[in-house]
């Protein structure tokens, strides 16, 4: 189901990659096709294999099978053609913290080639449109984390790539940053053609998307519209809270094969509205909490990889910790 | 608003030419950038040379000359100061060209190294772009201690200078893609400072840098002067010869073939240059 | 002008550092000048009796002694004469035993060559020598011929010489001091007399002998004085008062008194 028109190549196609670290396998015989122009969200737990599919794409690792082409450009034997298609957010922040916004992106363009007019003319525009301009002569280390991610996003696309790959774009944002990132990809998204491939742990976010693919243990879960993939694996939920064990009892009792628990809640799968009134009017006095669940895609996650997708993300204190590990802040 | 599908037209190669030499020249630019606003990498590059000419220099220069005519046993033409001054700009180059080594690790760990591998631009030449960045910003730290000539009575007409520049640059060159070839195995700011204190200094000072190997004497007898171990790990050091060719080129002293040094230094250059090279395109 | 402010204040820290370095370099490096000023006196050892350099009598004291008496008072001391007895005697000169403490100039026929390098320091050079061959008539070679040598100078190849005379096949004897030479070649006993050349421009005058230079690969030297390794300040005020002795012509003057022919550029 691809959204390209059938004379143009894809944007992105994968074609039975697989890799292996020792032992384990990340990428077990993943096809994939992305349309251009297309949203596309790949979603999965840490350890997916999604960060190896995206380095893989980007010619940072080379698959031990199977090929990837970028426009139709392969991406081990067209290298500099895939590349130059190719605009890449990483996870890590990869901006230099010496150079001022200004810089970070002129470096970009002299590196991808772009002449000097056109670039000088490109970063204005963009810097217009993530909202920079008046950051233009500020050092990349005095941004806040939003405008870093804002320039790096930028940043990919000084070159004029048509493919632009976001790696956990808002991971370690807050919600307001969150929300100007997204709305600075969609105005990018509406003013040039761009074909979007992100991963991401904050399944809302994938809601607009074209096409999600939720991948586990490297291979495919499932790809689908985000409707398609409600209606198919998400449903909807009560949850509750009983007030006794008595209570608790009798509902797992009868309710055996819809019930799960979580935590001191217990969580419905709802069939119809009937079933809700039956069960409120029965039990309805004797519930603490109450709360009722739409169909979501964090459902639809959960129930394809048996994990939420919250559950995996590294959270602040982690991140901390892993960072003091590997040497912490040297003024280099 | 969209300025054209540039990236599908079909790359000419004048076209490739001069979106390489661009990008060679960001990455060195940025390099030369980031040196300027290193504060700490310049302060150590001022006081260095200060430290050894002004300090070293004068302190141990009444030890080198003849109080009393004819008693000096080392017959060296030339005053201490002039003979170490040489060896203060190999040094200043080689620190400067070891930290522009260790940037490199810290690319590597805080992924800007990455952006830069995303690119259309082949590996050979991004690691020609940093190493001729290094080895600008380290010739610039080897000029810093020629502003010094004077105190120390050395002469920097231009005509004499000439070749000395030459071999400062060369040795910048090769010495900072010593660096990228030593970083390369050192994945940890720990280890490199480790590192650079156990190899880097020792090669230095072993370089006949602050002293010299008796000239006047032959071997056998500039053995009975100094053990024969110290002999022979100076003369099989190629920093020797770097910093010979360097004293050669600037007051006109030689302790060993002039032509030795310059052999040693494009050696070196295309040696490490080499290997970084080899290296960086497997990674 | 607002490009300059900015690109300074840009790159403040190098311009500083750069401007640290160049007020560094300024400095003196030593005392040695600021100690013969305060002493009142230039204090130079000079061997008893070398001609034309260095002679007894006050109206003529020679070529160096009244060199460095113009030095002397342009850098605004005396000059005062330290006659070491052992310097005219010997050309060896780890035997003359001089030190710092008995003088700040060394004079008496210094060349500049790397040996003496090894020790001292030099100035500019006031002159130029080297082996000449002195005879009452022409010599086209000196194959073949007796030669006496009058060898007491410090600081020139004499191995080089030695060969060079051996490969004329020349009979030598080994003089002892100028009258000798002056004598042998009035009473014939050889056929030429070799020394050093100021001393043979001195010894022959108004006696109408002729000097040859001796040809390659025996070398010229530059007469120079000798200052100890270290005193830069010194040596850069002995440098001045040279080349304005030079500028205004008094070096020419002292020479052309002497008889002497100058460095390359200064008529005899």
């Amino acid at each position: 189901m691809s959204a390209s028109p059938p004379d143009m190549p894809p944007a992105v196609e994968f074609t039975g990659i697989s890799k292996r670290y020792g032992r384990t396998v990340a990428l077990d015989d993943v096809s994939l096709e992305i349309g251009d122009g297309e949203f596309f969200a790949l979603l999965g737990p840490n350890g997916a294999g999604k960060t190896t599919l995206l380095h893989i794409l980007c010619t940072i690792l080379q698959p031990d099978s199977g090929s990837v082409t970028v426009r139709g450009a392969d991406v081990v034997r067209n290298a500099r053609r895939a590349r130059q298609n190719l605009g890449v957010v990483f996870q890590e922040s990869s901006l230099d913290d010496r150079l001022t916004v200004y810089e970070n992106l002129e470096f970009h363009g002299l590196v991808y080639g772009v002449p000097a007019a056109i670039r000088r003319e490109r970063i204005a525009q963009l810097l217009d449109i993530v909202e920079l301009t008046e950051r233009r002569d500020t050092v990349a280390r005095a941004l806040s984390s939003g405008m870093r991610r804002r320039l790096e996003i930028a940043r990919a696309l000084v070159h004029d790539s048509r493919v632009l790959v976001l790696d956990e774009p808002t991971v370690g944002l807050d919600a307001q940053s969150r929300g100007t990132v997204w709305r600075h990809i969609e105005r990018l998204r509406a003013e040039r053609e761009l074909t979007i491939i992100v991963t991401t742990h904050y399944v809302e976010e994938v809601e607009g998307a074209d096409r999600v693919c939720i991948i586990d243990h490297g291979k495919i879960g499932a790809l689908d519209t985000p409707a398609n993939l409600k209606a198919q694996y998400g449903s909807e939920s009560l949850r509750l809270v009983p007030r006794d064990e008595a209570t608790r009892n009798e509902l797992l009792a009868q309710f055996a094969d819809r019930a799960s628990e979580r935590g001191e809640a217990l969580v419905f799968t709802v069939p119809d509205t009937a079933f809700v009134d039956a069960l409120l009017g029965q039990y309805g006095t004797r519930l603490r909490e109450l709360s009722y669940e739409h169909s979501s895609l964090e459902g639809a996650f959960l129930a394809l990889t048996g994990r939420g997708a919250k559950d995996q993300l590294a959270g602040p204190r982690e991140r901390t910790l892993a960072f003091a590990r590997q040497g912490g802040e040297h003024t280099r | 608003m969209n300025p054209g599908p540039f990236a599908e037209a079909p790359e000419t190669f004048s076209r490739r030419l001069r979106s390489d030499v661009g990008g060679v020249y960001a990455i060195w630019l940025r390099e030369v950038k980031r040196a300027t606003r290193d504060r700490g990498q310049l302060i150590g590059g001022i006081s260095r040379p200060l430290l050894w000419v002004l300090i070293l220099g004068i302190g141990l220069n009444p030890y080198f000359r003849g109080e009393v005519y004819g008693e000096v046993r080392f017959i060296v033409p030339f005053t201490y100061l002039q003979f170490i001054f040489p060896a203060v700009i190999a040094l200043n180059i080689m620190y400067t060209s070891v930290q522009s080594a260790v940037s490199m690790i810290w690319d590597r760990q805080f992924g800007f190294l990455r952006e830069v591998l995303v690119s259309p631009l082949p590996r050979s030449l991004i690691l020609l772009g940093k190493v001729l960045g290094g080895a600008t910003v380290a010739f610039f730290h080897g000029c810093l201690v020629l502003i010094l000539a004077r105190f120390a009575d050395v002469s920097i007409a231009p005509a004499d200078i000439g070749y000395g520049l030459l071999l400062m640059a060369l040795l910048a060159f090769g010495l900072t893609s010593l660096g990228i070839v030593i970083a390369n195995r050192i994945r940890s700011f720990e280890g490199f400072g480790v590192f650079s204190n156990a190899v880097i200094l020792p090669l230095y000072f072993l370089s006949s840098s602050i002293f010299p190997i008796d000239p006047g004497l032959t071997r056998a007898q500039a053995v009975v002067v100094y053990p024969e171990w110290l002999i022979t790990l100076v003369q099989i050091n190629p920093m020797t010869y770097a910093v010979d060719a360097l004293r050669g080129a600037l007051i006109h002293f030689n302790q060993f073939d002039p032509k030795m040094g310059m052999l040693v230094l494009l050696g070196m250059c295309v040696l490490f240059f080499g290997i970084a090279l080899a290296e960086f395109r497997r990674s | 002008m607002r490009r300059v402010v900015a690109l300074t204040r840009q790159y403040s820290w190098i311009i500083l550092g750069i401007l640290l370095l160049c007020a560094v370099s300024l400095l003196p490096p030593d005392t040695s000048l600021s100690e013969v000023k305060a002493d009142g006196t230039l204090t130079a050892c000079v061997p008893a009796e070398r001609e034309p350099l260095v002679m007894s009598d006050p109206q003529r004291p020679g070529v160096e002694v009244e060199l460095l008496t113009q030095i002397a008072s342009a850098i605004g001391v005396k000059l005062q004469l330290n006659t070491i007895a052992s310097m005219g005697e010997d050309f060896d000169p780890q035997s003359w035993g001089i030190t710092r403490a008995q003088c700040a100039v060394v004079a008496g026929g210094l060349v500049d060559s790397t040996q003496t390098r090894s020790f001292l320091e030099v100035s500019p050079s006031y002159a130029e020598t080297g082996w000449v061959a002195i005879s009452p008539k022409e010599l086209p070679s000196l194959e073949g011929r007796s030669v006496g040598v009058l060898a007491t100078v410090q600081g020139f190849n004499r191995i080089a010489l030695a060969s060079y005379l051996r490969s004329q096949g020349v009979q030598m004897r080994i003089l002892r001091t100028g009258d000798e030479l002056v004598q042998g070649l009035a009473t014939g006993a050889f056929d030429a007399g070799i020394t050093e050349a100021l001393m043979g421009e001195s010894l022959s005058t108004g006696k109408n002998w002729l000097i040859r230079p001796l040809p390659a690969p025996l070398e010229r030297y530059p007469l120079v004085f000798g200052l100890w390794k270290g005193d830069l300040t010194l040596k850069r005020a002995v440098d001045d008062a040279f080349d304005r002795m030079q500028a205004d012509g008094r070096l020419a003057a002292v020479l052309k008194k002497y008889g002497v022919v100058g460095a390359p550029g200064e008529g005899p």
